[in-house]
């Protein structure tokens, strides 16, 4: 049976007249990665802070490895490793000396702790810049530091606050690989995000947030079953006339369909066959066809249906 | 885990370059600046002859013309004293017959306009000497009237020190003050090293001290820790700017070497203790504090002397009050007392305050800091 590591009740924080997280309630199961998706601003920061203790909260309870979770629950802290936003290290000091000093926090033993900062640099890959000062390194190296700095101690619970931002696809890669690494080892994982795909392809459950709420859970599955839409069709057509577009409109399962002088985005529900009617009325009227894909639900599709709006501009 | 943290948090001090900055290259720089100036006054300029003074014919004028008199080097005399009414000396000066006039009761000093601006100078320092001396002769004996003659006579062997061998090595009694307050200068400056310890152990302050405030580290243990580490850092940086002020500027900082530099530790340590308290109160960020502590040290060090020696007096005279809460004046004070007085009571007591400060800052602190959450980070 697994244990429930993390169990948030009706959190409520505010910065005076602004509610950052709005009656939040959450669990976290042994051996799950959890994401929290939400665009800037949602809370996801706060909440993570409120879980550590480390903010003051208004409303709600908070238990860790079952034991309420206060700022000298020492034997719950022991157990949790910390990536956070921001980068936390110390530019006075080197890769090496930096890991080993945080890993000291946890680790007293001076064998084991050289051993765990070893395999904490094996790891995320930092093995030729064990000498460099944080301020040397490039972006995507500083944060894989950030995580080793969090994860050099083996937690059994990580939480990782956004730690892909401006990193390139290829390190966010490897952050990715090295997360389901470190569940496959045993680690529970919180893992926030604003970036859908990351989530998707990661998180073994997901809690959709916007402004401090809950507004949807479940696995991916079960989230893209909340929404109507099946499949969104894309076709690149040119000279697209009015008439064509209410025909578009008037097909069966068509949800919505929009036209921006050069791709054509339509969402169906359910169905068969919608992609060949589409070209077909495309065809009758004589329209050059470039590019026709269909996309499969996102999370954003699920966003867009609850919230009314975007989760992220597309170019981010 | 205290070993480990000490460990690391001595070595972040050491690696911060703006801390080493402040602490060890600025006091080396602005001494080694003092150093030339006041030795290229007495080194290339100065010529043989003693230096013309008139003294106005009024009350203490006797006595003063005595003490002037008394300021030789080699058997030669610093100062040629002449007592005159206050008109003919008034009228010598603006001819430029002479180049100073003095008021023994005021203490005012008249120049002439063409006068040689160092003798003029070597006048003024004299004159500002006395100044303090005479306020400590009336101080002493309104303490302990029988220890004011012992007082009074250090003082003239003091100004008959003023040697001519000592001033080209440019050891010139008055000229100590600045040096003092560049010691305690560096002192106080400790509270940037405390500051700095703060921001690494507050979790609103830095990403780092939020990761700290995460892991199983006690706050009593992380304080303890950085405070004990600040010490040291800076106990290191006061050593080594008293240690070259001493021996590598050949510089008179008072007989008693270990009272000096056991003062100027405490001292340090009372800089510490306000920094970290600083640091961990409120929740401006740490470049918003630095700065207020910075312009705040100058500032004390502008009130106490540090850029012209007779500031000191003029605040003695006008607002007595700012000279014993100037954490600056209190520091440099210790050394002043050392060179001073005969016994150790008035270094003593200087001393007890100026760790009492930073005991209570440090408590402070600890009641401060065993605040546990934030409500915004
Ligand atoms: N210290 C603070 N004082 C006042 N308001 C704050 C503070 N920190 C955050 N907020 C506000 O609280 C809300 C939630 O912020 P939070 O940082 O938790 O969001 P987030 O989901 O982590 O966003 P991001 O993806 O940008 O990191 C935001 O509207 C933010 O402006
Ligand atoms: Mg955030």
């Amino acid at each position: 049976m697994s244990q429930t590591i993390v169990k948030i009740d009706g959190l409520v924080k505010r910065y005076k007249e602004l509610t950052a997280v709005d009656d939040l309630s959450l669990e976290i199961q042994e051996g799950e990665i959890l994401g929290l998706l939400g665009p800037n601003g949602s809370g996801k920061t706060t909440t993570i802070n409120c879980l550590l203790s480390l903010l003051s909260y208004d409303e709600g309870n908070i238990e860790v490895f079952g034991s309420k979770m206060t700022p000298d629950n020492y034997k719950a802290k022991a157990k949790i490793g910390v990536i956070s936003q921001n980068v936390a290290v110390f530019d006075e000091l080197n890769v090496y000396e930096n890991i080993d000093y945080f890993c000291g926090l946890y680790i007293k033993d001076k064998k084991l702790r050289r051993q765990y900062t070893d395999e904490a640099i094996e790891f995320a890959g930092l093995n030729d810049f064990k000498k460099f000062k944080p301020k040397k390194l490039s972006g995507g190296l500083l944060r894989r530091l950030n995580i080793a700095c969090g994860i050099a101690h083996k937690p059994s619970l990580i939480i990782l606050d956004e730690p892909t931002v401006a990193v390139d696809p290829q390190s966010r890669n490897r952050i990715l690989e090295g997360i389901e690494k470190l569940n496959r080892d045993g680690a529970s994982i919180i893992y926030t995000s604003h970036y859908m795909e990351e989530v998707e392809q990661l998180c073994s459950r997901i809690i959709i947030m916007d402004k401090g709420k809950n507004i949807a859970s479940g696995t991916k599955e079960e989230l893209k079953k909340k929404v109507n839409i099946t499949e969104t069709i894309k076709a690149e057509v040119r000279n697209a006339d009015e008439e064509t577009l209410s025909k578009i409109k008037q097909l069966p399962h068509i949800t919505s369909s929009e036209y921006d002088g050069k791709l054509l985005t339509v969402k169906c529900s359910g169905g068969k066959h919608n992609l060949i009617r589409l070209i077909e009325v495309l065809n009758e009227h004589e329209l050059h066809l470039g590019r026709v894909y269909t996309e499969l639900p996102t999370l954003n599709d699920v966003f867009l249906e609850i919230t009314g709006k975007q989760l992220r501009d597309k170019e981010d | 885990m205290l070993l480990h943290m000490l460990k690391y948090d001595f070595k972040i001090m050491m690696k911060n370059k703006s801390l080493l900055f402040w602490l060890i290259a600025f006091p080396i720089i602005l001494g080694s600046f003092f150093h030339l100036a006041f030795s290229s006054i007495f080194d290339t300029e100065f010529q043989a002859d003693a230096i013309p003074v008139i003294i106005i014919d009024d009350e203490g004028a006797e006595q003063l013309s005595d003490i002037m008199g008394q300021v030789e080097s080699d058997g030669e005399t610093l100062f040629k004293t002449e007592m005159l009414s206050y008109d003919k000396a008034m009228k010598k000066i603006s001819d430029n017959d002479a180049e100073a006039a003095l008021d023994p009761k005021s203490l005012k000093l008249y120049m002439s306009p063409d006068g040689s601006s160092i003798s003029q100078t070597i006048v003024k320092q004299f004159i500002d000497s006395y100044r303090i001396n005479t306020s400590i002769i009336t101080e002493a004996y309104q303490k302990d009237p029988s220890k004011a003659s012992e007082v009074t006579e250090r003082l003239m062997s003091d100004i008959s020190l003023i040697k001519r061998g000592e001033l080209t090595e440019g050891s010139l009694n008055i000229f100590d003050q600045y040096y003092y307050n560049l010691v305690a200068m560096v002192a106080f400056y400790g509270s940037l090293v405390g500051l700095s310890t703060a921001c690494r152990n507050q979790a609103n302050l830095s990403a780092s001290a939020a990761r700290k405030a995460s892991s199983p580290l006690r706050k009593s243990t992380a304080a303890a820790s950085g405070l004990l580490s600040a010490f040291f850092a800076e106990s290191i940086c006061v050593v080594s700017s008293i240690s070259y002020i001493i021996f590598v500027l050949g510089e008179n900082l008072g007989k008693e070497l270990p009272l000096v530099y056991l003062g100027g530790i405490a001292g340090g340590m009372t800089g510490v203790s306000i920094g970290y308290f600083i640091g961990s109160v409120g929740s401006l960020p740490e470049n918003k504090k630095s700065s207020i502590i910075t312009a705040f040290t100058m500032t004390c060090c502008f009130l106490s002397g540090l850029m012209d020696a007779s500031m000191k007096l003029k605040i003695e005279e006008n607002v007595p009050i700012l000279n014993h809460i100037n954490p600056i004046a209190l520091i440099s004070d210790m050394f002043y007392c050392l060179n001073i007085y005969s016994d150790h009571k008035q270094y003593l007591i200087n001393l007890v305050s100026v760790l009492a400060v930073s005991a209570v800052f440090c408590a402070l602190t600890f009641i401060f800091t065993r605040r546990k959450k934030y409500a915004s980070l």
